[in-house]
């Protein structure tokens, strides 16, 4: 009897340990939609913002349901954006145009205006490929959201 | 006997110091009982239905409009799973997906091409009143969005193809204002008349 009383209370407690994170793990996801999440970067266009293996704070531009902060993108933003070429992935790039600015291409001569609805990204490394320089502006949805400051 | 009202007095005022703390402290902890539990439930209703992704109902943006007409009206309920933006595209599928160019709106389509795809449209241009036919190959990381309601829908044919990335959930039911019941949204769309396509400015 006193070891099959004991074998509750084990349960009892295995149970209480498992509801208490799932509460806790509810509302760690909440908070990270509300109010951020740390983020491992990965790659060096960003460098020297951002180097490979730094931990940032990142923010939601937008959340499925609600509607609290709005998120307006501003120049010298960085952001994580998705890649309009390849599914499933994302980049952090600082925001260089909003529609209306002139930037220039990769050759360094060429000059476009941004159109309407879409932004130019690049990343703070000058040899970094995949950004604006190859994909052209993006359009602005592909934000998904703000890097706050680096953690370390 | 003068003093009878002032002992009333200081009778009372003794009790309210009595049980005022008691008072307090079962407020406090009523409300924070109450914030514990708001947050608990807030929390698990929040992720339930914004990652649940099984089941989600929403009516207001994705139903506002007239572009999906007449398989999604205003009066509609629509119900979509968040699990087919990784797993399924499909031509003819009806989606949610963000608008490209505003990002905090939400539109529902139906997936007309996938990468690769070749897409003919017809446009009839204000000023002059021809019809011209456009043809455009959805490239890479991009699919072809179209309203049903083709002549009020504004799509991909004003702002491009959408890239994927953008996709929300796949729209796979739908419950009418006035009935209890949940049908299935219909793969093909359904047969319209050929109207002139007129770009709304």
């Amino acid at each position: 009897e006193n070891l099959e009383n004991s074998w509750n209370e084990k349960m009892r407690k295995v149970l209480q340990f498992a509801t208490s994170t799932f509460w806790a793990g509810c509302f760690a996801i909440t908070f990270c939609d509300f109010v951020g999440a740390p983020t491992i970067i990965r790659g060096n266009s960003m460098s020297p913002t951002l180097k490979h293996g730094d931990v940032a704070f990142w923010r939601k531009s937008r959340l499925t349901f609600v509607s609290l902060f709005p998120y307006t993108p501003q120049r010298g933003d960085v952001v994580g954006v998705w890649s309009p070429t390849e599914v499933g992935v994302s980049y952090v790039k600082r925001i260089i145009g909003l529609p209306g600015d002139k930037v220039t291409a990769r050759d360094g001569e060429t000059y476009l205006t941004v159109p309407e609805g879409k932004i130019w990204v690049e990343g703070d490394n000058r040899e970094s490929s995949m950004d604006s320089k190859d994909w052209g502006p993006n359009p602005r949805s592909l934000v998904r959201g703000k890097i706050l400051f680096k953690l370390w | 006997m003068r003093d009878q009202p002032n002992v009333e007095l200081k009778c009372r005022m003794e009790k309210v110091k009595r049980y005022l703390p008691k008072v307090g402290g079962f407020v406090k902890d009523l409300l924070l009982f109450n914030t514990l539990s708001a947050l608990k439930y807030g929390s698990f209703a929040y992720v339930m239905v914004t990652y649940g992704g099984i089941l989600s109902m929403t009516t207001g943006s994705l139903t506002e409009g007239e572009s999906m007409t007449p398989t999604i009206t205003t009066n509609d309920m629509v119900v979509w799973e968040g699990f087919s933006s990784v797993t399924r595209r499909k031509r003819g599928d009806v989606i949610w997906a963000w608008h490209p160019l505003d990002s905090n709106k939400r539109i529902s389509k139906r997936i007309r091409g996938l990468p690769g795809d070749q897409i003919k449209y017809r446009e009839v241009d204000i000023k002059t009143g021809d019809e011209n036919e456009y043809l455009v190959t959805v490239p890479t990381g991009h699919m072809w969005l179209e309203g049903d309601n083709h002549s009020l829908s504004r799509d991909s044919r004003d702002y491009g193809p959408v890239p994927l990335n953008l996709y929300g959930g796949l729209i796979f039911g739908k419950r009418s204002g006035n009935s209890l019941w949940f049908t299935k949204l219909p793969t093909k769309q359904q047969p319209t008349t050929e109207e002139e396509e007129q770009k709304d400015q």
